[in-house]
């Protein structure tokens, strides 16, 4: 009986848990920066739409695509449609200081770029890069849970 | 200083009644083009500029300013180093080239005959719509080639930095030849490729398409749907 109750403690704290963390990623101070899920946040820039996304939800560890890649980049596809240019920027975490930073993040940024083609936008307007670590500046990083926003790729969209 | 102005005004009147090129080039009905880069075995061969093809204005040949429409006949023309802005094969439409020294920013094939385009070649965009066998022998790019294809068999020989490829319906392309530092293709339908990607190759192949590759790269982004198929398929070794 004590057992089961335990679990069930900790059971219910877990869920609170998720739930307060998912919460705290939703909120921010900014009230240019709006949330579109959880992996994906939009910011009006003077010249640009930028969306940054969570890398980890669009690629797995061997940078093959996630399952659910249509539906993350799925605003993206809508909003390059009729873009006049798409420039798509790569970062990795702190883990990944060096070239090999570079070199993976350029990898991300080509893929997403080639995703993007594949599903209509003209490859004429688009442009990639891989920008390696560079710590993001637009959130305070307590509001996004340290290095979830700095694994990224920002997309701007003019 | 009345002499230099007048001097200008006469090199500037001296421009405008020079031949102006020609930067369109349309080729349809029941036509047969010619083209040659080499001048020196053929006589009477027609120069692609307005000047010396006004004589020849017609029922099967029109020129509007630099638009030239060719929609029968046979012509024979001489073109060493010709650059055009659009060159259109439709219809019943023939094409043979050789020895041209090309820049065709737009090549659109939607012929039921066969183009065949040997040279050197400088080509953006390839549309390639019609039942027509379409070659082009030989493609030096530093830049990107992009190819667009729904029916007919193309054949590519040659080198390019980047080459974009998206094809569908019962396209047949052979760019074994063409090689490309990355190659990003999207297939779909029936339809047929074999590519030569030199370090980087995307592919998304979709429906019943069919794509080969010839050399094992680096950094591969393959991703199939349905029943399509990708596999790397390395050419024979020739015997020496």
């Amino acid at each position: 009986m004590l057992w089961q109750i335990i679990v069930v403690f900790f059971s219910i704290n877990l869920s609170l848990a998720d739930k307060v963390d998912e919460s705290s990623m939703l909120k921010t101070s900014n009230p240019k920066i709006q949330f579109l899920t959880k992996y994906i946040f939009k910011t009006e820039l003077p010249s640009a739409t930028r969306y940054t996304i969570s890398t980890d939800a669009l690629f797995k560890e061997d940078l093959s695509y996630m399952p659910q890649i249509d539906q993350t980049l799925s605003p993206i596809v809508e909003a390059s449609k009729s873009a006049r240019r798409v420039l798509i920027h790569a970062f990795s975490d702190a883990g990944l200081q060096d070239r090999i930073g570079v070199a993976i993040s350029n990898e991300q940024a080509q893929r997403v770029m080639d995703y993007l083609w594949f599903k209509g936008i003209n490859y004429n307007v688009m442009a990639a890069q891989g920008m390696g670590f560079s710590e993001e500046r637009l959130l305070n990083n307590k509001e996004v849970l340290g290095d979830f926003f700095n694994r990224r790729i920002e997309i701007d969209i003019n | 200083m009345n002499h230099f102005f007048s001097k200008l005004i006469f090199l500037f009147l001296l421009a405008l009644s020079t031949a102006s090129p020609i930067k369109h080039f349309t080729c349809t009905g029941k036509a047969e083009i010619k083209i040659d880069g080499h001048s020196l075995d053929e006589k009477n061969l027609l120069e692609l500029d307005e000047k010396s093809l006004k004589p020849h204005v017609g029922k099967h040949l029109s020129i509007d300013d630099d638009v030239l429409s060719i929609s029968g006949g046979s012509w024979s023309f001489n073109a060493p180093l010709h650059a055009l802005n659009s060159f259109a094969v439709l219809k019943n439409c023939h094409v043979t080239a050789k020895n041209w020294n090309g820049t065709i920013r737009n090549l659109n094939v939607e012929s039921v005959n066969d183009t065949f385009l040997e040279g050197f070649y400088h080509i953006d965009t390839i549309n390639h719509n019609g039942k027509g066998r379409l070659m082009v022998y030989w493609i030096d790019d530093h830049g990107d080639l992009i190819l667009n294809a729904s029916e007919g068999k193309s054949f590519l020989a040659g080198d390019s930095k980047n080459f974009v490829v998206s094809i569908n319906g019962t396209a047949d392309v052979d760019a074994s030849h063409f090689r490309a530092t990355k190659i990003l293709a999207k297939t779909k339908n029936n339809s047929k490729i074999i590519l030569h990607p030199l370090t980087n190759l995307s592919v998304f192949a979709q429906d019943d398409s069919n794509v080969i590759y010839t050399t094992p790269v680096r950094q591969t982004n393959i991703n199939s749907f349905n029943k399509a198929s990708v596999f790397l398929e390395p050419l024979e070794e020739q015997a020496r």
